[in-house]
């Protein structure tokens, strides 16, 4: 459990580092800004409880928040997908398998539910930040479009990055 | 009251939800309305100091551009200083000490984070108020102007980009009286829009526009850009007109802040005509 804890804030730690260190100033398009630290909170076990899933979104978002200059925009959207992401687990695995308490990843789980699960939530997290910042629904489709080529790039960099280093869990 | 016990406990992740997305909120707008740094930003000495390793790393990529940059800023001003020009009429006195007086400094910075692709983009310089920065003070680099200072701690401030839907200066055009508000339309990072001119006036693809001499922020005569398309506006007696920045903003590295030195007395007499009011 302890070691199962380290490797969930070194994750976060590396992905925060990534996001922020690279991938936030690779000026390549205005519409291509992927948030790929949000793995770190997707892959947390599938048992972990709703108050823990919720502080740590605010948490993670916050710190990137403070390294990005956005002022609570990630911190916002990341408790949104806390929320989300236990909603989506309850009613798309089995009773038993939650109990089972694995992290949610590629080696895990099935790859189609994997794709979907990863990209729903990118998709969500994109569009939310986007319109957290600009609060307005006149400019909704630029913000759509842009949430929509950011949170794509963002799926496929967080399946590689899931492909390149999780490993399978059979018990926690 | 034991049913509303049992209720609060039933929803109360729903409860830290709505908690924690208010905080969230507060934080987002306590910033954008009022221009007030709070927490979650980059001007704290942590953060601060995470950027700036980063920045020392990064720079080495851009190094030779940024060179060549500022070399071509230094050639620009060796033309402009006096010893470059030699006296052509023989009764000219020159008096430099009392006909010119400074009225701007210049403070220089290294940008340690930048964003382009938001609706409101801000900027962290890695000066602070100890190297004598204030708010409300512009910045520009070689190529144009690049913002207006809205924060500032010990070491680092926040500077509001061009970039930005609130960002507000007034251009001018070379050789042609008319102004006009320039603006932000969040389309993209190259591009702004000017407007309020008058669709009387003449307006050329390739002008170039520059600050107008009623602002405080900025220096008569720094660069803009130059106008890359004119379209009349709908169902008024206006022109769109689309800019070109010349400022690159997804590869900003040197900047210069601006200090004016009779901003202060401008604002004590613009003070006493409101108060007298």
């Amino acid at each position: 459990m302890a070691i199962s804890i380290i490797r969930h804030i070194i994750a976060f730690i590396l992905l925060a580092g990534l996001q922020v260190l690279v991938l936030n100033s690779l000026d390549i398009s205005s519409y291509v800004n992927p948030q790929v630290y949000i793995l770190f909170l997707l892959l947390l076990p599938v048992n972990t409880e709703i108050w823990f899933c919720l502080l740590a979104g605010f948490v993670s978002g916050g710190i990137v928040d403070g390294l990005s200059n956005t002022n609570g925009i990630h911190a916002f959207a990341g408790t949104a997908l806390g929320y989300f992401r236990y909603f989506y687990i309850k009613y798309s695995l089995d009773k038993e398998e939650i109990e089972r308490g694995m992290s949610p990843n590629l080696k895990n789980m099935p790859p189609t539910w994997h794709f979907f699960y990863i990209l729903i939530s990118s998709l969500l997290y994109h569009w939310l930040i986007y319109f957290m910042e600009a609060f307005t629904f006149s400019g909704l489709g630029d913000l759509t479009l842009k949430s929509i080529s950011s949170g794509i790039i963002a799926t496929f960099l967080m399946l590689l990055i899931g492909f390149l280093f999780s490993r399978k869990t059979t018990n926690v | 009251m034991r049913n509303f016990f049992l209720f609060i406990q039933r929803y109360s992740h729903f409860f830290l939800f709505l908690i924690l997305e208010t905080v969230a909120f507060y934080a987002i707008y306590s910033f954008n309305n009022y221009h007030h740094a709070v927490l979650l930003n980059t001007s704290n000495n942590v953060n601060g100091f995470i950027l700036t390793k980063r920045s020392n790393i990064t720079e080495y990529f851009n190094l030779g551009k940024e060179n060549k940059r500022l070399q071509l800023e230094n050639n620009a001003l060796r033309k402009k200083v006096l010893e470059s020009y030699y006296i052509d009429k023989s009764d000219t006195i020159r008096n430099t000490d009392t006909t010119f007086r400074q009225k701007f400094t210049y403070i220089p910075g290294n940008v340690i984070q930048n964003s382009t692709d938001l609706v409101n983009n801000y900027i962290t310089i890695d000066k602070g108020s100890k190297h004598g920065i204030k708010k409300n003070m512009g910045v520009i680099n070689p190529d144009g102007i690049v913002g207006v200072i809205v924060a500032t701690s010990e070491n680092f401030s926040i500077a509001m980009s061009v970039l930005n839907s609130k960002f507000k200066v007034t251009p001018k055009l070379k050789g042609n009286s008319s102004i006009g508000r320039l603006i932000w339309k969040n389309n993209s990072p190259y591009y702004a829009n000017i407007e309020g001119i008058n669709k009387f006036n003449v307006l050329k693809k390739g002008d170039i526009v520059q600050t107008s001499p009623y602002s405080s922020l900025f220096p008569e005569n720094v660069m803009i850009g130059t106008i890359a398309e004119v379209t009349p506006a709908t169902g008024g007696s206006f022109l769109n007109v689309k800019v070109k920045l010349s400022t690159n903003f997804t590869s900003l590295r040197s900047v210069y802040i601006i200090n004016n030195l009779q901003k202060e007395e401008i604002e004590t007499i613009e003070e006493q005509i409101s108060s007298g009011n």
